[in-house]
């Protein structure tokens, strides 16, 4: 893995930010994102199902047929999250309470299946350890940034509206167009210094 | 053997492996979390005596032993192997208590859970000679609790252990179907359990009249 490879996967879950960018695992984020104590839990939850399933999945990948790559997959992946979710109900009973049925959808989130189909299942464990790093850590500022802004507004207008998911879909798409708008004008300056420096050394 | 063919029993070798070897990992992992242990703590005295009153205070009740905390030798069957076999119901006998001593000596409560929309629903459920004298919820995270009836444990009382209780009959449409349903399980896992050991619970030798408590000597 060279340097710019690297930085590439490293910086995955930034680019391509599975909630921002590629909006996936949507039901989640939306559900569970109305105060910032949930978010943040189901944030970490299911960052450590993927870093761990890209890793088994990156270290088994070449021992699972094509044929049956994706229910294997699911099993690893349905195994890891049955794992959180006895950890959740044994240690954390409170939190088991109000983000558990969330748990075992982790299994059919989009962003786990998506990395181990994109990423885990053709690549190298460290490679795949980084992208389930990167990926896990987007999901968890993405949803936890969420959290924390419907929280506030949660405060400021009084319950019933930000709490809810209409209110929160509402958040997500004003937070979405602003990450996008942000990135999109840092993309923008890069873009032009670029240009710059090509045309100074031309 | 020919190449499909080989390639089949592969692929499906692969997948028993690996879900063998899931399945181990977290039977394995299972061994080492807690497990519940039902314990008679003061929210739950309080609870009892709110819904099958002992005479005394919440405090003088659980420190005097008013209320106690039943075994699985008290009922003559472990609770495990009781759930296990009553998987049908969705819902768990957690615990039995019983009143030994107080207004309502021969009295017992069932401590049941059921899955709800957010979570478990753990309800408790008294009896007495057979019927149910009050019922409330010890524990719910439910997102549409409000919804339900105010009166759902109020009309529960004086329901028989034979009966089998249908809330969504009694009530109609609530807005809280699943939490609904929750509670429709736990109490009627609790009335089946009652009316299987309801004898062994009670104990006739501790008390003269079936329900009234036998005069100290």
């Amino acid at each position: 893995m060279n340097k710019e490879e690297f930085k590439k996967t490293a910086l995955g879950g930034l680019i391509n930010n599975p909630v921002f960018v590629l909006v996936l695992g949507m039901c989640p984020t939306i559900a569970k994102s109305d105060n910032i104590i949930n978010a943040l839990s189901l944030g970490l939850c299911t960052a450590f199902v993927l870093i761990f399933s890209n890793v088994i999945i990156s270290l088994l990948r070449k021992a699972i047929p094509d044929k049956v790559h994706l229910p294997a997959y699911i099993v690893i992946i349905a195994s890891l999250v049955t794992l959180v979710q006895m950890f959740v109900s044994s240690f954390l009973p409170d939190l088991n309470d109000s983000i558990g049925a969330f748990i075992s959808l982790i299994t059919v989130n989009c962003i786990i299946l998506g990395r181990a189909e994109a990423f885990a299942g053709k690549n190298k464990v460290l490679p795949s350890l980084i992208d389930g790093v990167s990926m896990g850590l987007g999901f968890i500022a993405a949803i936890t940034l969420l959290g924390a802004v419907r929280q506030l507004l949660t405060i400021i207008f009084g319950s019933g509206f930000f709490d809810k998911t209409m209110g929160g879909f509402i958040v997500l798409g004003l937070v979405m167009a602003v990450f996008n708008a942000i990135f999109a004008s840092v993309k923008e300056k890069q873009r032009k210094k670029t240009v710059l420096i090509e045309r100074e050394v031309a | 053997m020919s190449r499909p063919v080989f390639n089949a029993l592969k692929a499906t070798a692969v997948l028993v492996i690996i879900t063998a070897v899931c399945v181990g990992a977290l039977a394995l992992c299972n061994m080492f979390f807690p497990k519940y242990v039902p314990t008679l703590d003061g929210a739950t005295a309080k609870l009892i005596n709110e819904i099958c009153p002992t005479g005394v205070s919440d405090d003088i009740a659980l420190s005097d032993g008013y209320i106690e905390l039943l075994g699985d030798d008290d009922y003559g069957v472990k609770l495990a192997d009781y759930n296990k076999a009553n998987k049908s119901a969705k819902a768990e006998i957690l615990a039995v208590y019983r009143q030994s001593k107080g207004d309502n000596a021969g009295a017992f409560i069932i401590e049941a859970k059921s899955s709800g929309r957010d979570g478990d629903v753990v309800v408790l459920t008294a009896y007495k000679n057979e019927n149910i004298v009050g019922a409330t919820v010890k524990k719910q995270g439910e997102s549409y609790w409000n919804k339900l009836p105010t009166d759902m444990f109020e009309s529960l009382v004086g329901e028989n252990v034979y009966s089998e209780i249908n809330l969504s009959a009694k009530f109609g449409k609530t807005g809280a179907t699943l939490s609904l349903t929750a509670v429709n399980r736990a109490v009627n896992i609790s009335n089946s359990f009652a009316k299987e050991h309801n004898r062994s619970i009670v104990k006739p030798d501790d008390f003269t009249v079936y329900g009234h408590a036998k005069e100290s000597e």
